[in-house]
């Protein structure tokens, strides 16, 4: 350090560094934040526990929770009032951790109110049981664009330009994985979308050393989106056949020649027929189509 | 002025003072990302949100191509993470990669011609920068702005040089690794760098 400060080259580095003081580096705006901690969160698969929450949500694992809280509840000698605090209190403790146990406390919940038994719309519309359709339609309709912490809305409910709001975090705009966050493979589905679009020359998985400046690496960020302001910047790739005039899968904010490049592999993916055998892997075929712009 | 996440569960401003206190360094969270902990991405990107954006934009000099290569640098991290080994230095890495693609840009953008003329670190003319304007120089008179603008106006290869030393806080050796040249080259540009801009103060006084 002492050699350091001697040093005029590294004093005046100091010097300016000083000068510069509170000006350094530039503040993200949000809508950034958000694209980039989405990417990354769509990026991994999703946390241990996921499986196990997810496997409650399932009729099968529904209707056994059903049958075992009926029967826990008859064979329990206390009352009601004995039951409830405990599995309450059971949530409240999962809750704190994030255990993924919490979701299978609801329908316990439920039956001891004497409710009809079925799991509770989770807060989030990421880990939502929702049909496909809904989910849309919820994580598109927030006002952030996260797409969480939303209450599922009707379909009809929602109108482009509500949806749209894109500027204020790129709206109308969900993480693909987060949009099929109820089916085991969403992750796969993600990352197999961004694997076709990327391409076969994509170097974005070496080593820096290794990653020739302007080598073919693109940002690829699959996205559901609805139509709406900015929706023409968009690229496109699937149609939602439920909602093929507002809704899809795109890439957004991709910028040229990226966005170029993007477009003539997905064209010649859906020529040869890989769009389609993606679809049919991940048992997408209905919900979706290789589609141009949705209508604005 | 207080952060307002975009993204549910993520409190970005907030890991910036984290981050501080945070002992864990950059390379652990990395490879924890890498095994799938993105609450460890939050954190790493936490740290280097604001300096990444900070050499981009004014390598750049243009706040939306920027923001358009703060993305793509993100982008590479994460779609690179399995492979990344920590025996890289994740700032060198990272910053890496923003270079890469600065220069990338810079060629796309037919400033081939600027960035061989001073890759010696000789100096060279200054970019093609138009003065600025009455107006502009108004706004940039005082302090960290005036040097920002001084900065801006140098030529490429010094430019990058003082603001990964400046604005991602580099050494040498790590300006060196990620900009590929020689040590010493690194500290020559520098020194040319640090020259011009005090030139440039001399001269307006």
């Amino acid at each position: 350090m002492t050699a350091d400060r001697k040093n005029p080259l590294e004093q005046e580095l100091d010097e300016l560094a000083a000068e510069l003081g509170g000006a350094r580096g530039e503040e993200p705006s949000d809508a950034l934040d958000a694209r980039v901690l989405a990417a990354a969160r769509a990026a991994v698969p999703e946390s241990a526990g996921r499986p196990v929450a997810e496997a409650w949500r399932t009729p099968f694992a529904a209707a056994a929770s059903v049958l075992l809280c009926s029967v826990l509840y008859l064979s329990l000698p206390g009352t009601e009032q004995d039951f409830v605090p405990e599995t309450a209190g059971r949530q409240d403790r999962a809750a704190e951790t994030g255990s993924a146990r919490s979701a299978p406390a609801a329908p316990l919940v439920r039956v001891a109110d004497g409710e009809a038994a079925k799991p509770a719309p989770p807060a989030d519309p990421a880990e939502s049981s929702l049909p496909a359709r809904e989910a849309v339609t919820a994580t598109a309709a927030t006002p952030d664009g996260s797409g969480r912490g939303a209450a599922p809305a009707a379909p009809e409910a929602m109108t482009p330009s509500e949806s749209a709001a894109p500027e204020a975090a790129g709206g109308g705009i969900v993480p693909v994985s987060a949009r099929f966050a109820d089916q085991p493979e969403s992750g796969a589905f993600a990352q197999a979308l961004a694997d076709l679009l990327a391409g076969s020359g994509d170097d974005a998985g070496q080593a820096p050393e290794a990653q020739s400046a302007g080598a073919g690496a693109t940002a690829i960020l699959p996205q559901v989106c609805v139509a709406g302001a900015g929706a023409a910047q968009r690229l496109w790739l699937l149609r939602d056949r439920a909602r093929p005039e507002d809704a899809g899968i795109c890439v957004d904010g991709l910028p040229e020649p990226q966005r170029s490049r993007v477009q003539a592999a997905w064209t010649a993916r859906v020529a040869d027929g890989a769009v389609d055998r993606l679809l049919q892997q991940h048992g997408l075929q209905d919900h979706y189509t290789p589609a141009g712009p949705p209508a604005n | 002025m207080p952060f307002t996440p975009a993204v549910d569960g993520l409190h970005c401003r907030r890991m910036d003072a984290a981050a501080e206190q945070d002992p864990e360094s950059d390379e652990s969270l990395m490879l924890r990302y890498a095994a799938g902990d993105a609450a460890a991405f939050e954190q790493l990107y936490g740290r280097y949100r604001r300096l990444l954006l900070g050499y981009l934009v004014r390598q750049l000099r243009d706040r939306e191509r920027g923001e358009e290569l703060y993305q793509e640098t993100w982008t590479r991290v994460i779609r690179a993470r399995e492979g990344y080994r920590q025996s890289a230095a994740f700032r060198t890495w990272l910053f890496t990669i923003a270079h890469n693609l600065v220069t990338d840009d810079f060629r796309r953008r037919g400033r081939q011609a600027e960035i061989v003329a001073l890759e010696d670190g000789a100096g060279g003319e200054p970019v093609d920068e138009a003065a600025p304007g009455p107006e502009q120089a108004l706004a940039e008179r005082e302090g960290a702005r005036e040097l920002l603008a001084r900065i801006g106006r140098l030529p490429f290869a010094q430019r990058d040089v003082i603001l990964l030393r400046l604005e991602a806080g580099l050494g040498v050796g790590e300006i060196a690794a990620v900009t590929g040249a020689d040590p010493e080259a690194v500290k020559s540009r520098l020194r040319y760098a640090v020259r011009r801009l005090r030139a440039e103060v001399e001269d307006d006084g």
